[in-house]
């Protein structure tokens, strides 16, 4: 099974591309307990049991937030190895950045 | 319509509702404050910076709880005065012998402030410096801080009325001792 | 010591106002409000009264000194401050935008939502936006936007303007239907309207 850390990364970086994307956010539910200061190694998070991937973005106050949303969902598909096409995926708009 | 020109209650509440570029506009400007207040509520500027950036991080996760927005500088002091609380907690444990840590008042300010002060509030925080523990306590919460006596009393573990018996001989002897200074 | 804040029987009363030091003391705190004549109206209490408040008044001073003091801090404190409150974006409940196979969801944070009904009352003029409140059901999404307009401005106006940015603002970036949008002027800063 490729390593949980291996598909984050993967998964943050084809965010990094989508048209409308301003900024990725720590994916964690657990927010609060994120160390203060200290930049984290990935934002997506990603969970073995049961497989699942989620991510939160920012997305420029002039996109449209279906589309993009839409984009950024398949662009994250594609860019998961084979091995974890059945995670679940969930792409959470959490902030409209303005431009 | 800027956001620097909102006043305290309405940056509250949008803070409460997440919005981070308010809350920015109330750190930018009670931040002198704060800090005066901390140096001069701990006795020293050691941590002082540390006590308030971590007192508006805490500020700003629980900005939700706040129930009258228009407070929102008081309930800042207050979570300066809690964090500085622990950190001089910590920082007695830490010592082996137990004098208590109290510079002296023209210690605060840094050699690269240079700050006009007037003879008259120096004496007064000497004069406050000099009161027991609990009355300088209650004194610094009630006057710098603007805390309510039962905010004051659930920090010391204590009720609001020996809250007000505290402050009321913390002002008899300070009045008594600023009349003297003068 | 009367820690316990009972008046022993021989607490003194000051002057001829039938009232303590620490009664007094209290009465200051209170703004001298409501009135008391019996203290107002004797001399030694209304004189401790006032030296009370002017002690007051110099407390406020030394606050001011002690803030000019210490600053407001220097740029890499406030950036690290800033940094830390920026990353902690508070969201809110999760609302869907779509389910685009059985495997993948898209959704939408209250905190989004509310962002964008802020950024879109904040762009009218003479108008603060202050709480924003979202209430959904069905599908629907009903909003509630309170606002502060400047002193002198057309409140009715106004709050029509702030509406139809809103609604038009929320229509676009909203997957849900947009309901009601109400809107409540509470509140009103100073500096007059050009």
């Amino acid at each position: 099974m490729t390593d949980p850390i291996d598909v984050a990364r993967a998964v943050d970086a084809s965010l990094l591309t989508v048209r409308g994307v301003a900024h990725c956010y720590v994916a964690a539910p657990a927010f609060a307990q994120v160390v203060e200061g200290q930049r984290r190694e990935v934002l997506a998070h990603v969970t073995v049991l049961p497989r699942a991937i989620r991510v939160a973005i920012g997305v420029h106050t002039s996109h449209d937030v279906r589309e993009v949303s839409r984009t950024a969902a398949a662009a994250v598909r594609a860019a998961l190895p084979g091995d974890w096409s059945d995670a679940r995926l969930t792409v959470q708009v959490r902030r409209i950045e303005r431009d | 319509m800027q956001l620097e020109e909102a006043p305290d209650a309405l940056l509250a509440a949008r803070a409460a509702d997440g919005d981070e570029r308010a809350f920015a506009v109330l750190v930018r400007r009670h931040a002198s404050y704060l800090r005066g207040f901390a140096i001069r509520y701990m006795g020293s500027s050691l941590d002082a910076d540390d006590v308030v950036q971590e007192a508006f991080v805490t500020a700003w996760r629980r900005i939700g709880d706040l129930r009258d927005p228009s407070q929102v500088r008081s309930w800042l002091a207050t979570a300066v005065a809690r964090r500085a609380t622990d950190v001089m907690r910590t920082r007695a444990r830490r010592r082996t012998d137990a004098i208590e840590d109290r510079e002296v008042t023209d210690r605060r300010d840094g050699p690269e402030t240079v700050v006009e002060r007037q003879a008259a509030t120096q004496a007064l925080g000497r004069i406050v410096d000099a009161l027991p523990a609990d009355q300088r306590d209650a004194w610094m919460l009630r006057e710098l801080a603007g805390m309510s006596y039962e905010d004051i009393a659930e920090r010391t573990d204590s009720t609001p009325a020996a809250v007000r018996g505290r402050l009321a001989r913390a002002r008899q002897t300070v009045l008594a001792s600023m009349e003297e200074w003068r | 010591m009367h820690d316990d804040g009972i008046e022993p029987d021989d607490a003194e009363t000051v002057g001829g106002s039938g009232h303590t030091l620490e009664q007094l003391s209290a009465y200051v705190d209170r703004d001298r409000m409501p009135r008391i004549a019996a203290i107002e109206e004797d001399a030694e209490a209304r004189a401790l009264v006032e030296s009370m408040e002017r002690l007051g008044g110099l407390a406020r001073t030394m606050a001011d000194e002690d803030a000019a003091a210490a600053g407001p801090g220097d740029d890499q404190w406030l950036d690290q401050l800033l940094g830390i409150i920026r990353s902690e974006v508070r969201a809110g409940r999760d609302l869907p935008i779509e389910d685009t196979d059985e495997l993948t969801s898209t959704t939408i944070t209250e905190g989004a939502l509310r962002e964008v009904a802020r950024t879109a009352g904040d762009s009218v003029d003479d108008v603060l936006v202050g709480r924003v409140h979202l209430a959904e059901h069905d599908g629907v999404l009903d909003v509630r936007v309170t606002v502060a307009v400047r002193f002198g401005a057309p409140v009715v106006p106004i709050a029509e303007d702030v509406r139809t940015e809103v609604h038009r603002a929320l229509v676009s970036h909203s997957p849900l239907t947009i309901g009601t949008v109400d809107v409540v002027v509470d509140d009103v800063f100073p500096g007059s309207a050009p």
